[in-house]
Formats: structure tokens, sequence, C-alpha cells
């Protein structure tokens, strides 16, 4: 299963390849019915009614601030981001992005509503999603996101200070 | 694969071994490391319900991968016998779980290198096995 992996000039390549082979191992799921309620069928990872069906959690972190944690169940993975947020601006700027998209998780198929206590954004996949979608496609696509995240963050911010910058100077034009 | 586990000792849940502090500082003053990583391996608490048991031998094996240089990284997993890799990922885990104490960037190097030498494997086996460090 393992494939070439697309050359990246980005520093956080270790980072991101650890990611891509810890996913690639817990995303052995299968379907797999409730063992408590008949003919219902639930994420284990999520409900957790039995410890046996649940795959021992792992972490990988790339410093203190930026982490990725991977629950594995028998049917089920959830993954749990953490993103770099290096000042309040940073903060305030990821908490909205990740409240835009949480809101419209059911549009987006594996992104839970809520994000894990101390994470920022969690994806739930299920054994549905790995059966409709190609399973490599989704690994390349948590990389992915990894990826785009942290761009998508600093232009924010760029944006943000070059937007305030120019207000400040239309302003003082008045007092010239 | 020739990392197989050999659970002999399954039965034996009483059999709770854990690395010496003096034996493993000893191979550290001789600067030993990677036979330090090794006694600790050999001797990981997998079977202690004891935390405290298992925290101490986790910052034993985490301080002695910090203290091997990046570039030696790979000799030293290629010189761990293989059954023993499974045990160095976990750890490599475990360390990631503090990145406060243990420098994350090291832990990559480390997981680069034993995931080249065991494959997937150890990632699934850190995954399923019960027996945690």
């Amino acid at each position: 299963m393992t494939q070439p992996v697309p050359p990246r000039t980005s520093a956080h390549k270790p980072y991101l390849d650890a990611i891509r082979a810890t996913l690639q191992a817990a995303f052995c799921i299968e379907n797999f019915e409730s063992q408590v309620v008949e003919r219902h069928n639930k994420p284990e990872v999520e409900v957790k009614s039995s410890k046996q069906l649940l795959l021992n959690p792992v972490t990988i972190s790339r410093n203190q601030n930026e982490r990725i944690l991977i629950e594995g169940s028998v049917n089920s993975v959830r993954i749990s981001i953490a993103v770099k947020q290096a000042d309040d601006l940073e903060k305030i700027l990821c908490k909205r992005l990740m409240r835009f998209m949480m809101q419209r998780a059911d549009d987006f198929h594996i992104l839970r509503r809520k994000p894990i206590p101390d994470y920022d954004i969690s994806f739930l996949i299920t054994n549905f999603h790995a059966e409709t979608m190609y399973k490599h496609r989704l690994v390349d696509f948590i990389i992915y996101f990894l990826e785009e995240i942290d761009k998508e963050i600093s232009e924010m911010k760029l944006a943000v200070s070059s937007r305030a910058r120019m207000c400040a100077e239309e302003f003082l034009k008045k007092f010239n | 694969m020739t990392n197989h586990i050999e659970d002999k000792d399954d039965d034996l849940l009483t059999n709770v071994v854990e690395p010496d502090e003096n034996e493993w500082k000893k191979f550290i003053d001789d600067m030993k490391y990677v036979r330090a990583l090794e006694y600790v391996l050999q001797n990981a608490p997998v079977r202690a319900k004891d935390l405290e048991k298992k925290k101490k031998a986790s910052h034993m094996a985490l301080s002695t991968m910090m203290k091997i240089k990046t570039n030696e990284i790979a000799d030293a997993v290629n010189s761990i016998p293989a059954p023993l890799r499974d045990t160095l990922m976990k750890y490599v885990y475990k360390g990631f779980e503090n990145p406060k104490d243990y420098s994350s960037s090291a832990l990559l190097t480390w997981h680069e290198k034993v995931l080249a030498a065991t494959g997937l494997g150890s990632i699934v086996r850190v995954l399923t096995d019960r027996r945690t460090v």
C-alpha cells in the first residue's frame, strides 16, 4: 500500500511522513455491527462500547502546539489536529476558520461536528467512507489538509494586517 | 518477516520485568548509548500494571534516545534486534505525547528510521498490542 511520497520542499516533511505511515496503518477498518443494539452500526471510536474494539490511541507531535491524535477502532478512525497558533490573531483566525468548516460538516462527509477537547478540528472516518472513497486518497487528503491549513492561516494573517495598514493610511490622509 | 514476536510467556502474567536504573546508568556512563537502549527495551515493563514503573522505564528509554546523535540513529536501529524494534516504536509514540520533554524533531527521525527497518508492521503492532509501554 505504500506509494511513493511526492517530493515536498517544506520543512515539515518528516512530520507529514510519520502521519502518513500511521494513517495507512490505522485505516484497516471494516464493517462492524453494534454488539449492544441489534441492527445498529455505530463508529466504535465514538461510542467506545467495548475496550476490545479500540486500538491504542497515538499522538504525533511536531512541537508543543502542533500535534495530531489518531484513535483507531475496528470500524472507524478519529483524527484530531491541533494547529499551530503563535499569537492571539492566529488563534482567532483558526477558531473562525474551523467553526466555518464545522458548521458545514454534513457536506464535508468525514468532518466531525465538534473537535476533541484540546484539539482544533477532528475528522471521523468510518468504514462506509473507506468503502465509498479510496483509502489512499483519504490519507492524501488529510496530509493535504495539514499542509494547506498552516498556509491558509498565515495568508489570512497577512491579509488582516495589510488591510489594517490600508485602513490606517486612508484614515490618516485626512490629517495631511 | 523476521521480526515475529514470540508470545511464549503469555500465560505468565505475573512475569513483570523492569529495567534496573543502576545497570542503565552504568551503560550511560560508559557512553554505550545503543547498548543502554537495548537493555531498556529488553526489560521494558510491558506487562506491568503500575503506571509509575512504565513512566520510569519510558523516561530511561527516551532520554537514551535523545542522547544518540541524529546521524547515528540509522545504525542504532539496525543494531537493535528485530523483535525489540516494535518496543522501540512504542517508545517513539510515547515520546510524542510529551513534546515538552522530548524533542519531537529527533523523534521524527527515529520514527522514520524504525519505519524504514520494519515497515508498517511495527506501527500496526503499536496500535493493536495490549502490552503497552
